[in-house]
């Protein structure tokens, strides 16, 4: 017995919509639809997560997702962009914040991260909330104490707006704005920032070569702190407990806020030591002022607790020396190519 | 004679999975429609929001926001054979919005004898990315903070709660492992006769969605001892258990 055919009909002829929720793409009215754009894995790193593979990456999207990243009227005040905490000059980090402040001069509660090689973040979030990069707006989004907007809100805005119309057609063959096709297109330029060019990155493939206290600061670091800044992405992306003392007034237990385990206690995110020099201050809550204060942490200052890490029971050890070529070491994971490049910046 | 199968229409799934899931069919575009009237009752009477009511413990309980997800309608057969339900169809039915309340499911003209759907968002949507229609973030029901899909809300007031302006609010979510709240939600057909869907026509079958149960069904939930639930973790599947025994076939009929 068959199943009559023109049921699929039905759902097939009121799908239009639906379609473009399932990555589909129309062509516009003049037959064009956007431009596809390549995505380069640098040379030596893992095989990123399947981002584009539900939402492909083209010029049109990813040209809207860095309008969106700077725009203030994102947020409740109509200033507060993403941009102006994650500020390109400072790796997409709050340059020598500890805490970055929000609308109405309201302070965060964690240290802004840098944004770069989130293609092959499997969660964002110093706890790990947020399982996929084209959800993670949301939450600075309706933030109170980050931008502080409904999606309903910004969703109604951009859609009065057609500047943002002709963008969202250009990029999805529709002028309708939707958080989905918002949350895509951000996703497209967030996932875009790849930072690869370092003078380390040159040295790996061979186009440079370390200083004597680089290369014995490499050495270093291969034996005492890559097994969690796990190279070429210098995170391993796993929670730990670094054996820092819980903040005693913001009380930030962090992955067990998501996971609601007590063998979650206080831990965090490995953070990418890529870029380390520009993101200072250090640490979930910004605690540490310099990478020597992390290093003197490791060193004399890890306290012990249930979920400490097992590898940092007695911390790590140390010599002034290694300290101070471990730091010439770090140095060599600035990559001003990608902070300087015009394509992540303000739109002109 | 029993239905060689209900799975004829599989080589029909990938056109459906890229379709998505068609929110309204209606009675002008074909047949063999089944549409499942969902009814929100409170005190064995039609939920009137904002209107009070007491539950099991004797608690006073006034509702002013009740929305819950439903998805992947299918019908099974007295063989216990299923018909495959329609991938990605979800709908969340909205106390506040009678037209949400009304879904329409195509079907084949096969006989069956009870309805199923699932209570919630399965895994795979809270680990996919953006997502839109029912599941739009602008609806109010996803946690931004952690990931995941609210599948049940509900909130009001009752002179039980401690909360300041006696206020309760649970947001019911939870997908991951032992803190799943998606449920299969099976409701079988009066009587002993199999329902057979007419090729040109509609049944309708009327579901009574009993707000009582939230408080009382498979676990005590009293107001006075749990004004509140608002992340997933062990007291949220409680109450997605409670949810999954609100549902209450009372009726259907042809249209």
């Amino acid at each position: 017995m068959m199943r009559p055919v023109h049921i699929a009909g039905i759902l097939c002829l009121l799908s239009g919509t639906l379609l473009m929720a399932e990555g589909c793409r129309k062509t516009d009215a003049a037959g064009t639809g956007p431009t596809p754009m390549a995505w380069q894995k640098p040379e030596g790193f893992p095989e990123p997560l399947p981002l584009f593979r539900d939402n492909p990456l083209t010029k049109e999207g990813f040209e809207l997702g860095r309008v969106l990243f700077h725009d203030g009227r994102l947020a409740k005040d109509g200033k507060t962009s993403c941009a102006s905490c994650h500020q390109p000059f400072a790796a997409f980090s709050t340059f020598d914040h500890a805490f970055s402040h929000g609308v109405d001069d309201k302070f965060t509660t964690r240290n802004a991260p840098g944004l770069f090689n989130l293609a092959w973040y499997p969660q964002m979030h110093w706890d790990g909330g947020i399982n996929h990069l084209e959800v993670q707006p949301l939450s600075p989004i309706t933030a109170p104490n980050e931008m502080g907007e409904t999606v309903e809100g910004l969703v109604r805005r951009l859609n009065a707006d057609p500047k943002y119309r002709e963008m969202f057609r250009k990029a999805f063959g529709e002028p309708e704005v939707t958080s989905q096709r918002m949350l895509k297109a951000l996703a497209q330029f967030m996932g875009s920032i790849v930072s690869a060019d370092s003078k380390y990155d040159r040295v790996m493939r061979g186009k440079a070569s370390f200083t004597l206290a680089e290369q014995s600061g490499h050495a270093v670091f291969k034996a005492k702190c890559a097994s969690c800044h796990r190279e070429p992405l210098f995170t391993d992306h796993s929670f730990r407990n670094t054996g820092m003392p819980v903040h005693p007034q913001l009380r930030d237990l962090g992955r067990m806020t998501v996971t609601r385990q007590s063998s979650d206690s206080a831990k965090f995110k490995v953070p990418s030591l890529r870029n380390v020099m520009l993101t200072f201050p250090y640490g979930h809550d910004g605690r540490f002022s310099s990478v020597g204060a992390v290093i003197d942490h490791y060193r004399s200052s890890v306290m012990r607790g249930p979920t400490l890490d097992p590898s940092l029971r007695n911390g790590i050890s140390i010599s002034n020396n290694e300290r101070a070529d471990l730091i010439q070491f770090l140095s060599t994971l600035t990559d001003t190519t990608f902070t300087k490049d015009p394509r992540f910046g303000p739109p002109r | 004679m029993r239905p060689k199968t209900f799975t004829a229409a599989i080589p029909l799934l990938a056109s459906l999975l890229l379709a998505g899931c068609a929110k309204e069919v209606s009675r002008e575009d074909g047949g063999h429609l089944l549409r499942l009237r969902f009814v929100p009752v409170a005190n064995g009477e039609p939920l009137v929001l904002d209107k009070g009511y007491v539950n099991a413990f004797g608690e006073d309980y006034r509702v002013s926001v009740f929305k819950i997800y439903i998805a992947n309608v299918s019908v099974s057969d007295r063989a216990g054979s299923t018909s495959p339900a329609k991938p990605d169809c979800f709908h969340l039915l909205d106390a506040s919005s009678p037209g949400t309340l009304v879904v329409d499911h195509g079907e084949d003209g096969l006989p069956f004898r009870s309805i199923r759907f699932q209570f919630g968002i399965d895994s795979i949507r809270n680990v996919s990315g953006a997502q839109t229609g029912a599941l739009d973030p602008m609806n109010g029901m996803f946690w931004t903070w952690s990931t995941g899909y609210i599948n049940a809300k509900l909130e009001g007031s009752s002179s039980f709660s401690p909360n300041p302006d006696r206020r309760f609010v649970y947001h019911i979510g939870g997908f991951a492992g032992a803190e799943r709240t998606q449920r299969t939600v099976v409701l079988d057909l009066p009587g002993t006769e199999a329902w057979t869907l007419d090729k040109t026509g509609m049944s309708e079958a009327t579901i009574h969605v009993d707000l009582d149960g939230w408080f009382r069904k498979a676990h005590d939930l009293p107001i006075s001892q749990l004004p509140v639930s608002m992340t997933a973790g062990p007291t949220a599947t409680r109450y997605a258990d409670n949810v999954a025994g609100m549902f209450k076939l009372q009726s259907i009929e042809r249209k």
